[in-house]
């Protein structure tokens, strides 16, 4: 260290005070340029951040959320949905009904609706010879949760609300979209937490690819029989 | 156990696009870097989203991680609290434009470097150790909760310039103490 010039000296302190972030902006932009073309700043930027990341070591984890991980890889992989791609796609689904040129529009959408499958997912499970399928049904903010839970051979959809209730004097209700096919209504949430619905027998084909959403609607569904209200949440189902 | 070697394995993959690395690291590092950014951001939603956008980050870089000299862990740390401190900023300063603070500037390889300095990064606690407990509080301040010198000015109740100070001396000394 003694031989070192002022100049060194200086870069090695300027390095430091661009890794805590204590040099204003701008500074922060110039000193970028200098890392980019001078190796000994650069090297000095490395050994600040390797020993300051080890005060990490006393940062006690905190386990994320659950629903984040599924909207990391929402943001990130297009053809899995997440609510909000999925509220505009059922907005559209809506204007649908209502034009021709808007149904071209929708199904040219709905063909990139997702297809989901959780990378490094849950255990496998199997009852009664019938894969089961699962869907987190959230909102973004949690603020509506019911998680689904298909068995095909039954043909039952289990659902367990865990949190959220219907706004006042309007109904939740769950929609399942397969592939390019409109949302269809599987009916009105009842209001208690843990309900099981008999899946039709025509959707039971393709069930286990189906996304699931839950709009708020008029007290007793849908008028239209196309979701008229906001989409709360959504999910895919996903074998385990 | 999350080994360096691991992690390092699944970083390169990401630049594979093997969306199943993604999803092992985020489960073997997540807690962690959400752990950092609380830290910073003090903020649950807030720590959130910044995780949200590190591990975008994450995604989209993995091709630069090979090249920055960085030890891994050391990488994904960097860029959270880089987001979180980055969005600390922000909300502190609501329209001042302060964006690009996330940016882990790729650097080309320096592998000595980092091989040194993750070997010896155990030493910072025992430097630390050789500041005088105010000064050691204000360098742990600015990097664990990314505060500046005018909070930390007013947290430890100096004047600004005796902060810069304090700091510069501290740097100083630390990095003396850590080239031993």
């Amino acid at each position: 260290m003694s031989t070192e010039t002022t100049a060194e000296r200086d870069g090695a302190m300027r390095a430091a005070e661009y890794v805590l972030h204590l040099m204003p902006s701008a500074d922060r932009k110039d000193f970028e340029a200098t890392i980019a073309w001078d190796p000994e700043v650069r090297a000095e930027v490395v050994f600040w951040n390797e020993h300051f990341a080890a005060l990490a070591d006393e940062v006690v984890p905190v386990t994320p959320p659950a629903t984040l991980k599924r909207t990391i890889e929402a943001e990130l992989f297009a053809d899995i949905g997440n609510t909000s791609s999925l509220t505009s796609k059922l907005r559209l689904w809506r204007t649908a009904a209502i034009g021709m040129a808007a149904v071209a529009a929708a199904a040219a959408f709905m063909a990139f609706l997702p297809m989901f499958t959780t990378p490094g997912g849950g255990p496998g499970t199997q009852i009664g010879g019938g894969a089961i399928h699962t869907a987190d049904i959230a909102a973004q903010d949690a603020s509506l949760r019911v998680i689904a839970v298909y068995q095909a051979d039954t043909g039952e959809l289990k659902l367990n609300r865990t949190a959220g209730a219907a706004p006042s004097q309007r109904d939740l209700e769950l929609w399942a979209i397969i592939g390019d096919d409109a949302p269809v209504s599987l009916g009105v949430l009842p209001a208690g937490q843990q309900v099981v619905i008999s899946v039709p027998e025509k959707l039971r084909g393709d069930f286990q690819m189906a996304t699931l959403a839950i709009s708020e609607e008029p007290v007793g569904g849908s008028p239209t029989g196309a979701p008229t209200g906001a989409v709360l949440a959504a999910g895919a189902l996903a074998t385990f | 156990m999350n080994t360096t070697a691991d992690i390092e394995n699944l970083l390169s993959r990401l630049t594979l696009g093997d969306r199943k690395a993604l999803s092992q690291l985020y489960d073997k590092t997540s807690a962690k870097l959400f752990g950092v950014c609380l830290r910073v951001l003090n903020d649950r939603a807030a720590a959130e989203d910044a995780l949200q956008d590190t591990f975008v980050k994450v995604w989209k870089r993995a091709d630069r991680y090979a090249a920055n000299g960085l030890s891994p862990m050391t990488w994904l740390i960097t860029i959270a609290r880089n987001t979180a401190i980055d969005s600390l900023r922000r909300r502190k300063t609501a329209g001042e434009d302060l964006s690009e603070a996330d940016a882990v500037p790729s650097a080309g390889p320096t592998p000595e470097a980092a091989a040194i300095a993750s070997s010896e990064a155990a030493r910072i606690g025992a430097c630390m150790d050789t500041l005088e407990p105010d000064r050691r509080a204000a360098v742990r301040g600015a990097y664990l909760e990314g505060q500046t010198y005018a909070d930390l000015a007013k947290v430890h109740d100096v004047p600004l310039n005796t902060m810069r100070t304090w700091l510069r001396r501290s740097l100083e000394k630390l990095r003396e103490c850590l080239s031993q």
